[in-house]
């Protein structure tokens, strides 16, 4: 070791006698301390290199045969090939895909607009099923009617008076409604002046406060009848009901059976209950005091409006017909069963028709990822060169290149993730829309993006593996 | 310590030369020859029938008019090609029967390289260029890094580490280049015409740290068709139409400490197919440095072989 040292400092000395003064400026006697040559003998660079890593026993065991056999067993020192490290790949692969910063990204722009494709799709279609669904829940697709059936010779048969308890009590039920049978002929009209033969098919129900909520019924003006005001003669009038009497304001009045009835709310017309709209709707303890002659007759129940949670229609028509009257018997439940389907119908349709155009975007994407790659597996065929001679194997420049592809498409994806989530929110604020964005799936996004860059990768970076050396160096 | 291989720097250190002469070379070829594909299908052998041997710690020159084979000959001593026939051994293991791993590991772990063109990667600071060195390698990512940087200050470049090579001078780039090959302390670098690419005054400087390197122990091959570079190497190869033959010690016009005998007859290298023409040797030769007269590249047989160390000895006495 000594003498190497020595040996070292007069070759220095020698040349700056010599008067290379290049030399001695480029290597300082520095550069040949003895740390520098003191592993310089043949196998101890592999040695050392072997020992400072960490756990490679195979390759410290090699060493050490290596040492017992001596100069017989040779390149016996020859390890196995290291996998590939993680970081090393990540770092190159950063490196190689961010070293052309515009064919990157126009390369991973691909990559990006199939995935904010597939997002935006699948955000706007969340969004509008959300709406859609949301306008035929309004129309009643989960809105059962409860009435009383009929008996042999078509008489109603009363429901019982339990009934709407009962049915509130069921899992499956959100909100009752309770409408009573109305009195006879009522008569109804603007004013005292209008002619009493003169007909308009309008209608009076008597409600318990709280059925208009139940029906799903929303007002242009004013509210309710209310537990406070349910006794007082006042009226809430459909939309039919209020056109055809004239009524634009809450506050003015109507005539109904020779007793006036202040108009404390007008309704918006209301398609799941197509009854109300040319009714004249009053509250059940005022109609019970004020028609005392037909009083039982008034309260039994004309129809309880159910607001279901959205499930299997006909179990919960079955539910309430049993809840309502014991057996199940005399009683009649309607439903929107077409409505009820039509639901469940549009959330597939559009959900399949997000994810078949953001696969299709995603496959495109792929492609130019693939395009990019290969063009730059033509183009850095002398790092190729270089890396083969620097001692990767065929299977390290797979990988490189393999990586790169994921990495551009890594970064295409979540690019395209944000890019897709807010133009999935954006559309549904501009539209008024409820925002509904799959969050859950978004990973799933980014995730199908990285697997379509590693395939796109592989033909490429085989490519690239198939090179060899003396090829890729002679091409510069 | 690995006294074996550790006898490659014996004939250096003046030891034990009989010993070395009978140590098995760290490069040898056995008849190889190299072929390619002719464009009517027919097999062109670029090199002939070519036996050699490098030892542990020789320097050698490769000089040989352009397509002569030279850079054939030098990828196939550097593992990167592989003779299509014959044999090619590193400390007597047979490299051409190895798998494409196994020759990546042996080029990752001994073998250093220096090319005309750089081939430093542009996007790259010259740290990670030299770093990527080792990438292949069991070395941790920061004991690489620690490792490029020593490498760097070694070829007088510590002040320029973070350079990306657009920002660095053809002479710096190739001593970045020549970082990379010494940064794994390889047993042999290889240069295939390190100095093409550079004036004289910068080819010069990086002549003279490759040379300094081997000084530290690694084999060295320059091909170059610069015989003002080839003189100051003390044995030097002639290749013309893929013969091979030895042109004797270099005079070392540059390095006159070295190579003060001239000795290394280098006969060493085997010629197959026989009628090179002796005059092309000895004009060659003749160019090359005044202290050479000894061209007897026809010669055969590997006891002259002694010749070669004895003459390296020499450099080093």
């Amino acid at each position: 070791m000594r003498d190497v040292t020595d040996d070292m400092t007069d070759d220095m000395m020698v040349k700056r006698r010599t008067g290379e003064r290049m030399m001695s400026e480029l290597v300082t006697p520095e550069s040949a301390t003895p740390e520098r040559t003191a592993p310089r003998h043949g196998s101890t660079v592999l040695d050392d290199v072997v020992a400072t890593s960490s756990g490679r026993i195979a390759g410290r065991r090699d060493a050490n045969r290596k040492r017992k056999n001596g100069r017989q067993t040779g390149t016996s020192q020859i390890r196995k090939p290291l996998r590939t490290r993680a970081a090393d790949l990540l770092h190159t692969a950063w490196a190689g895909a961010t070293g052309r910063i515009s064919r990157a990204v126009l390369a991973s722009l691909g990559i990006a607009l199939g995935v904010a494709a597939y997002v935006a799709l699948g955000g706007i279609a969340a969004s509008n099923q959300a709406a859609l669904l949301a306008r035929l829940d309004a129309l009643g697709a989960n809105l059962s009617v409860v009435a009383p059936g009929m008996d042999a010779q078509q008489q109603p048969i009363p429901l019982p008076d339990f009934a709407p308890q009962t049915i509130a009590r069921q899992p499956q039920v959100e909100r009752v409604g309770v409408f009573y049978t109305p009195p006879d002929k009522a008569q109804i009209f603007k004013n005292e002046l209008v002619p009493k033969t003169n007909g308009n098919a309008l209608t009076m129900s008597i409600m318990k406060p709280g059925a208009l909520d139940a029906v799903g019924a929303t007002f242009t003006q004013g509210h309710g009848i209310d537990a406070r005001n349910r006794t007082l003669p006042v009226a809430v009038l459909g939309s039919e009901a209020a056109y055809r009497l004239g009524v634009t304001t809450v506050g003015d009045r109507v005539l109904v059976d020779n007793e006036w009835y202040g108009v404390i709310g007008i309704l918006n017309p209301a398609p799941q209950a197509g009854t109300l709209n040319s009714s004249v709707i009053v509250g059940d303890e005022w109609a019970f005091a004020h028609y005392p002659d037909q009083a039982a007759r008034l309260r039994q129940i004309s129809a309880i409006y159910v607001r279901t949670k959205p499930g299997d229609m006909e179990r919960i028509r079955r539910v309430l017909a049993h809840a309502a009257s014991p057996g199940g018997q005399g009683v009649t439940v309607t439903a929107s069963a077409d409505l009820s389907e039509a639901r469940a119908a549009t959330s597939e349709s559009l959900s399949t028709l997000g994810l078949m155009i953001g696969v299709i975007a995603l496959v495109v994407g792929g492609m130019s990822i693939a395009n990019m790659m290969i063009v730059t597996v033509m183009e850095r065929r002398g790092e190729i060169g270089l890396r083969r001679a620097l001692g990767a194997t065929p299977g390290n420049i797979r990988m490189q290149f393999v990586a790169e592809a994921a990495m551009l498409s890594a970064i295409g994806g979540a690019a395209g993730t944000l890019l897709g989530a807010a133009v999935a929110l954006g559309a549904a604020a501009w539209a008024g829309q409820p925002a509904a964005l799959d969050w859950g799936g978004l990973p799933g996004a980014w995730v199908a993006a990285v697997a379509v860059g590693v395939v796109a990768g592989l033909y490429p970076a085989n490519r690239a593996a198939r090179l060899t050396p003396t090829e890729a160096l002679r091409s510069e | 310590m690995s006294g074996g291989r550790g006898g490659g720097r014996e004939p250096q250190t003046g030891a034990d030369s009989a010993d070395v002469t009978s140590a098995v070379p760290l490069v040898a070829l056995d008849h190889a020859t190299r072929a390619f594909p002719g464009r009517d299908g027919t097999m062109l052998e670029i090199l002939h029938s070519t036996t050699l041997e490098i030892g542990h710690g020789e320097r050698v020159a490769v000089v040989g008019p352009s397509g002569s084979g030279k850079s054939t000959l030098l990828a196939i001593l550097g593992t990167l090609d592989m003779p299509t026939t014959g044999r090619l051994l590193y400390d007597g293991e047979d490299v051409t029967a190895m798998n494409e791993r196994q020759r990546s590991m042996l080029r990752a772990s001994r073998i250093g390289f220096v090319f005309q063109q750089f081939h430093l990667i542009a996007t790259a600071s010259a740290l990670d260029n030299v770093a990527t060195g080792l990438q292949y390698t069991a070395l941790p990512r920061g004991e690489r890094r620690r490792r490029a940087l020593r490498a760097l200050e070694q070829v007088g470049l510590g002040e320029r580490v973070h350079h990306k090579p657009s920002q660095l001078s053809g002479g710096e780039q190739q001593r970045v280049a020549l970082a990379r090959a010494l940064v794994k302390q390889p047993d042999i670098i290889f240069a295939d015409e390190p100095t093409g690419a550079l004036d004289t005054a910068t080819g010069r400087a990086v002549i003279d740290l490759l040379l300094a390197a081997a000084g530290q122990g690694a084999s060295l091959v320059v091909v170059t068709h610069d015989l003002d570079v080839a003189a100051r190497f003390p044995r030097r190869l002639h290749i013309q139409d893929g013969v091979v033959t030895e042109l004797g010690g270099g005079d070392g016009g540059g390095d006159a400490g070295r190579a003060a005998d001239g000795g290394g007859t280098g006969a060493n290298v085997g010629v197959d197919i026989a009628g090179n023409p002796a005059g092309q040797d000895g004009r060659a030769g003749g160019q090359t440095g005044p202290a050479n007269g000894q061209t007897n590249g026809q010669e055969t047989g590997s006891a002259d072989g002694q010749d070669g160390y004895h003459g390296k000895e020499a450099d080093h006495a």
